[in-house]
């Protein structure tokens, strides 16, 4: 195929990122054009062009398989897009009236969103390990930039400061580690990979290596323990909108990353994909699934008692972050077994991006009117301001996973495709079986870091309605509308994927089945 | 209107909860008025249920079924059978006399009725819910509002209440989950899995792990039985928290005495009724071989529920306290009931539950009574109070004789039942004669606290208490109509629960000495 051919073959399917590409060009020049007082111009057209993308992301065809060397235009992906970009959207139109927004040129900073959010759409579709690894550095360079916006703001200079060195090492530890697959095996495809692997050319224990050192790579980016200690202080120290956007949609694109090196590059899924109690195959000869089951339990349990005693919300929540990545983590581990565990990922990946993208937008709020993001601040708010208390009210008990809220569903789907894979075993290379029964373990100790984490989202309720009812905090502003609207419209969301989860998960296991995953 | 009864009763109070959150604020009596109306109407439509349910069927009736997930079989499943309607029965009355004591609330008017009856879609969605998935959802729904009820409007330590009352419930509810996705896994009904609790009450749909050996890691190697044994376990804890058996109860105390007084209605009325209702609709047919290991355990826990309450009830000092403990002292007759598993004793403990509710939600409203007047309820604070509100003692005379089980009230029944349905069985013979220790303890410490608040020498500062008033006699009088009417002609409640019990311990009794 000549390269006209491919790209006329390819454009179509690439239609999301070209209007995100737009997108940038767009603020950007806007911003040169408009008088300074038309600033908010700028969000406007940024959050168009999210949505324009978001909307031609949903109606994309999907292709069966690859449609470039590089990219993948399967369901997967293109069950993400529509996420980053709505994702995106609904970060813009939160940030559009919040303190933030007077603080930092608007035009840059939705420009760098939209760039962040390109960056992520082409991370999920990524094919071949360099794809993989620009995607990946274009969403880190435009999160390092968004995380030190406040350039008059130490916390944020911190921040930005830590990130860029945190950034740098696990990136280049990653470069390290796609040399070494490229070394050993002659290519930086996936799929040739796999092939690699399955034919013997390279033996599964010395890939073990490489796959490690990429495994902090794409462990930075999910902010998964050990890697994650980046993570309190950057959220704390960006400026809220940007901390939303970076709790959400990089890490699912991260995992999706991740879903994609771990069984498609290291693990030879059975022909007709493997059934409810089918076992893949791995390329390497340490059981992933028990890596990633290491990881998963140590970052649910290292963020949830580090979110514990904090009063910080925005802090709580980076923390509340890290621990959600342990549990999709633990999606990904049980992915090896069946696909269900990959289903529930990216059911999960949704529906925390309502609930968390709602939560940051209440402390937006809440920052806004009260100038302060600590918990102590806002006694008895949820009296002066019920809209935006309820919402809260409905995004903690969202996160720590009750029903009838998504969360709960989300949690149950990981739960449940866990189970399935403790049931089950996967094949070594060489012939040997990996039982899966410490699965069990990790559900309970998912079970348990559930429990535990009520206690920290619901110390942000009782500050909300429980405490200082008689005398609210001095609350000097107000919340405007447009806040508090796309608040309410996550909550809806929220409890409409509790209730109604059908489309989402019908969407997520058809992602999953173009992948062969599932029957 | 027949066929959606169910569904009626329980959205009803959405309903309501829903049109009180669009209200003005200063509303307050337009607010109160709509609660009383959206929680009267499930009241009618329960009492419309308890004329028209035929109590000579055993399976459920009224059944609503509409596919909900499909992609995992949940369905949306309501249907009630002789064990679930006294409790229907119960949650709307007691709901709806709970609105009318709560008349007097004033601060935030809106949050509070909006909760309540949000809270009370939880409590009908539990009793009438057929599908275990709907069943868990239901019952999580409760807590939230739960929390807030005794966290906002309680006493001076309710902070600390409601999150111990919501975290020990969240273990509970964690620990059933599992055991609702093992189950689950487990099951083929007509080649698919499902949550219907009334198809895997049939042991042959159950395969997978709950007829194979598991692996666990640390635990080791699991037979089928054991593994069975273990999900029992696990479930018995979720439930044994809300009934609460010891030694899961200490949040019992502190939730009870720190709500507000209708609050501790329905949690001592209402809530504690849905550890045990869980026991017999969830895990007695779900694992009865598992159930018939475990129930020495059971017997003895209820045993220690007894005497243990007891002997606690007598150390308090806080009125509201000893009800709270009275409560744990009854639950625990439910338990030895359960344990002894002979037709009599199943239906005594069915009995108990509604009767315990009925009586412990009068005990909780007459301490709310002195307690809005006095502002305290320190039993040796008092003294004398019979002669200065002659019928406020009366009532109170009245229920803690009902309580304590004399003839002609209905917990006497349901307590004889328990002990000579337990008699029959040999095994728990030596059980049922230590509890039988407890009927003297709790006459004891009923007894010994009504002495002290109303008869002996008159404290002169409470000389002018105010006696009862005509709302409160309101909430009151059709309770103690209750009690009495049950306790003279049992078979009023009896005749709904004996055929669905009857054929639930037919279904479980092959199963039990394995």
């Amino acid at each position: 195929m000549d390269l006209a051919a491919t790209v006329t073959a390819t454009l179509p399917h690439l239609q999301p990122e070209i209007c995100l590409g737009l997108g940038v060009g767009a603020v950007l020049l806007a911003e040169l054009y408009l008088s300074p007082r038309e600033k908010g111009a700028a969000g406007w057209i940024a959050a168009a062009f999210a949505l324009l993308a978001g909307l031609i992301a949903l109606r994309a065809p999907a292709a069966a398989s690859g449609v470039s060397a590089m990219l993948f235009a399967d369901p997967m992906s293109a069950y993400l897009k529509p996420l980053f970009c709505f994702s995106a959207l609904a970060v813009i139109l939160l940030t559009l009236r919040s303190r933030e927004a007077d603080l930092m040129p608007a035009g840059e900073f939705h420009a760098f969103i939209l760039a962040a959010t390109l960056g992520c759409c082409l991370l999920a579709a990524s094919r071949n390990l360099l794809m993989l690894y620009l995607a990946m550095e274009i969403v880190s360079y435009a999160s390092y930039l968004l995380a030190g916006f406040l350039r008059k703001d130490l916390r944020a200079s911190e921040a930005a400061l830590k990130y860029v060195l945190y950034g740098a090492v696990a990136s280049g530890t990653m470069l390290m580690g796609i040399a070494q697959v490229y070394g050993l095996t002659g290519t930086l495809d996936l799929t040739g990979i796999a092939r690699a692997a399955a034919e013997g050319r390279v033996g599964g224990a010395t890939l073990l290596v490489p796959f490690g050192l990429m495994l902090v790579g794409l462990g930075f980016k999910v902010s998964a323990a050990p890697f994650h200690q980046w993570t309190p202080d950057v959220y704390e120290g960006a400026p809220t909108p940007v901390t939303a956007f970076l709790s959400v949609a990089p890490k699912a694109a991260g995992m999706a990353a991740l879903a994609r090196l771990t069984w498609l590059g290291f693990s030879q899924v059975p022909a007709g994909g493997y059934g409810e109690s089918g076992t893949a195959a791995l390329g390497v000869a340490l059981s992933w699934p028990a890596l990633l089951g290491t990881l998963s339990a140590a970052t649910m349990t290292i963020g949830n008692l580090g979110a514990l005693f904090q009063t910080n919300v925005k802090r709580m929540l980076a923390y509340s972050s890290v621990a959600h990545a342990g549990y999709m983590l633990m999606g990904l581990a049980s992915a090896a077994v069946t696909g269900e565990g990959l289903r529930a990922v990216l059911f999960y990946g949704a529906v925390y991006a309502a609930m968390n993208l709602g939560a940051f937008g209440v402390v937006m709020a809440l920052s806004r009117i009260t100038g302060s993001e600590d918990r102590t601040a806002w006694r008895g708010l949820g009296w002066k301001h019920p809209l935006l208390g309820v919402c809260m009210v409905v995004f903690l008990m969202s996160l720590t996973g009750l029903p009838p809220f998504a969360g709960f569903l989300g949690k149950l789907f990981l739960v449940k495709a866990a189970l399935a894979a403790a049931a089950g075993s996967v094949a070594l290379p060489g012939g040997q079986e990996a039982s899966c029964a410490w699965m069990y373990g990790l559900i309970l100790l998912a079970l348990v870091n559930s429990v535990i984490s009520l206690v920290y989202y619901v110390s942000v309720a009782k500050a909300l309605f429980l405490e200082g009812r008689e005398r609210p905090s001095p609350a000097p502003g107000c919340a405007g509308w447009l806040q508090p609207l796309t608040v309410a419209a996550l909550a809806a969301l929220t409890l409409l994927w509790g209730l109604a989860p059908g489309c989402l998960d019908t969407a997520a296991a058809t992602a999953v089945r173009g992948l062969g995953l599932l029957p | 209107m027949e066929h959606h009864l169910l569904s009626l009763m329980t959205f009803l109070p959405l309903l309501g909860a829903v049109a009180i959150l669009f209200m003005p604020k200063k509303e307050t009596g337009a607010v109160k008025a709509v609660a009383a109306a959206a929680a009267f109407l499930p009241l009618v439509l329960a009492v419309k249920l308890f004329c028209a349910f035929d109590r000579g069927v055993a399976g459920p009736q009224f059944v609503e079924r509409v596919a909900w997930i499909p992609a995992y079989h949940i369905e949306y499943y309501l249907g009630v059978d002789g064990l679930s309607v006294p409790m229907l029965l119960l949650t709307a009355l007691l709901s709806f006399l709970c609105i009318i004591a709560s008349w007097k609330i004033d601060t935030g008017v809106k949050g509070y009725f909006g909760l309540f009856l949000l809270l009370e879609t939880g409590m009908m969605g539990v009793f009438s819910s057929l599908d275990f998935f709907l069943f868990y959802v239901f019952w999580e729904v409760m807590l939230l509002p739960m929390y807030f009820l005794i966290g906002l409007w309680g006493g001076p330590r309710r902070e600390y209440a409601a999150i111990k009352f919501f975290l020990y419930t969240l273990v509970g509810s964690v620990l059933m989950l599992l055991v609702l996705l093992v189950v689950y896994f487990s099951s083929n009904v007509d080649g698919h899995h499902s949550f219907d609790l009334v198809r895997l009450a049939d042991q042959t749909t159950h395969t997978g792990w709950l007829r194979g050996a598991v692996e666990l890691p640390l635990v080791g190697h699991l037979g089928a039985a054991e593994f069975r044994n273990l999900c029992f376990v696990l479930l018995f804890i979720g439930f044994a928290i809300k009934v609460p058996l010891f030694p899961f109860h200490t949040w019992l105390p502190d939730a009870h005495v720190e709500a507000p007084t209708a609050i501790s209605v329905i949690l001592a009325g209402v809530l504690l009724k849905m550890g045990t209702y869980g026991i017999m609709r969830i895990s007695y047919p779900l694992l009865p071989d598992a159930a018939g290991w475990f129930a020495p355990m059971m017997a003895l826990l209820g045993v220690v529920n007894i005497v243990y309450g007891a002997l606690c009830a007598m150390a308090q000092s806080d009125l509201k306290k000893l009800v709270a403990y009275s409560s744990i002292n009854h639950m625990g007759y439910v338990c030895l009931g359960l344990a002894a598993f002979t037709p009599m004793s199943l239906n005594g403990a069915a009995l108990q539950m509604f009767s315990h509710g009925v009586i412990t939600a009068m005990l909780f409203l007459l301490v709310g009574v002195v307690y809005d007047r006095a502002h305290h309820r320190n039993i040796d604070g008092f003294g004398g109070l019979a002669s200065v509100t002659p019928v406020y003692a009366g009532l109170v005379a009245m229920a803690f004789f009902a309580s304590l089980g004399l003839p002609g009230f209905s917990g006497f029944i349901a307590e004889a039942m328990i002990f000579l349905g337990s008699w029959q069985n040999d095994a728990v013979r030596g059980f049922v004669m230590l509890a039988a220790a407890g009927i003297v303890l709790g006459a004891a410490f009923h007894l010994w606290a009504y002495q002290r608040v109303f008869l002996g020498r008159l404290n002169p500062k409470y000389a002018q208490l105010e006696e009862i008033n005509r709302r409160e006699l309101f909430t009151l009088i059709p309770l103690a109509v209750i009690a009495v009417a049950v306790g003279c002609w049992p078979s009023l409640v009896l005749n709904l629960i004996t055929e669905s019990l009857g054929s639930l311990h037919a279904g479980m009794a092959p199963y039990w000495g394995r």
